[in-house]
């Protein structure tokens, strides 16, 4: 939507214009419940966070200030209400940190090593075979660490931000993002393809 | 993100070639790791695993990303292990970048719509 459309369009919105609010939910429902998807894993519970987005955008759009888009601002509300079913659900099927981090000698010296190409990242993912591991990887995750893997990689959260959102200390946010990522790798590795030791040396 | 600085490893010649045959590289890794615990001045890869979340925050300090440095410019496992790390993070980045340009236009089933304009406009 063009900024000058946008706040006629949030103007209507503002004014309680039924058909704009109408237009607003049948354009923007599908990519929330997309969004919610990734967050809550079952479609009835993402569901019922985009109706609760939705009810707060109705009531709350009176305070929508405009210094973000409107999209942006429905984001950040679909995102929290997700959180906020996390919480609730306080779902704990924390797997060991161990299973996806590297292994370690009685030295601390790591054992076994990887190796990957010098494939570029966009090759990589256009790869739909790809594109499937990295969101069962992330599928697979606790909720807990998916919620933070999330908002840190891919809604751009910093630490602090991500704590708040959580309600945990910013050292529980960089263990699950450590752990999300070390299984995002493991998952990945074998896709990286492989680059002979003496490349490395 | 931080901007990644590879280092060349100083690593020698004997070490580099017994690296390389797979038979001795258990012993010279069990050497390297006893190295890297004892000697002042390095951290061992388990130190290094610790600080990759801060190093790709860029919030190490001087002291620290010294460290750091150190080990991934004499460690070609740690340095691998980093890239693959770093190119993961990128990985995710770059699906769920894709997947937005899909969602955008996707749309919701309409019941759905139908119940959230019944708890909304319907009921207002």
């Amino acid at each position: 939507m063009q900024c000058e459309d946008e706040s006629e369009f949030v103007a209507r919105l503002m004014s309680g214009n039924k058909l704009a609010f109408k237009t607003l939910v049948e354009e923007n429902a599908g990519w929330m419940l997309q969004l919610a998807k990734r967050y809550t894993k079952s479609e009835a519970t993402a569901a019922d966070c985009v109706q609760e987005s939705f009810l707060l955008v109705f009531r709350k759009i009176g305070d929508f200030e405009g210094r973000s888009s409107l999209r942006s601002w429905m984001r950040s509300i679909v995102v929290s209400q997700a959180l906020m079913k996390l919480r609730k659900s306080a779902q704990s099927n924390e797997r060991s940190l161990d299973e996806f981090t590297p292994e370690f000698d009685h030295n601390g010296f790591l054992v076994g090593s990887v190796s990957i190409s010098d494939t570029p990242v966009e090759a990589l993912v256009r790869q739909r075979e790809v594109s499937n591991i990295v969101l069962d990887a992330i599928a697979e995750l606790s909720e807990s660490s998916r919620a933070v893997l999330l908002l840190r990689d891919i809604e751009g959260y910093s630490t602090r931000e991500t704590a708040d959102a959580l309600a945990i200390s910013e050292s529980a946010v960089r263990t699950r993002v450590h752990r999300g990522r070390s299984q995002l790798k493991k998952r990945l590795l074998p896709t990286m393809g492989p680059k002979s030791l003496d490349d490395i040396l | 993100m931080h901007e990644h600085a590879y280092h060349k490893p100083f690593v020698s010649r004997m070490f580099r070639a017994a690296l390389r045959r797979p038979t001795s590289r258990r012993v010279v890794q069990a050497m390297g790791g006893a190295m890297l615990k004892y000697l002042p001045g390095q951290i061992t890869c388990g130190e290094f695993e610790e600080f990759l979340v801060d190093y790709v925050d860029g919030r190490l300090n001087e002291k620290q990303l010294k460290l750091f440095n150190r080990h991934m410019a004499n460690c070609p496992f740690c340095r691998t292990s980093l890239a693959a790390y770093v190119k993961a993070i990128e990985m995710g980045q770059a699906v769920f970048a894709e997947h937005e340009k899909d969602e955008a236009f996707a749309r919701a089933p309409q019941e759905l719509i139908d119940a959230i304009l019944d708890v909304t406009i319907n009921r207002n």
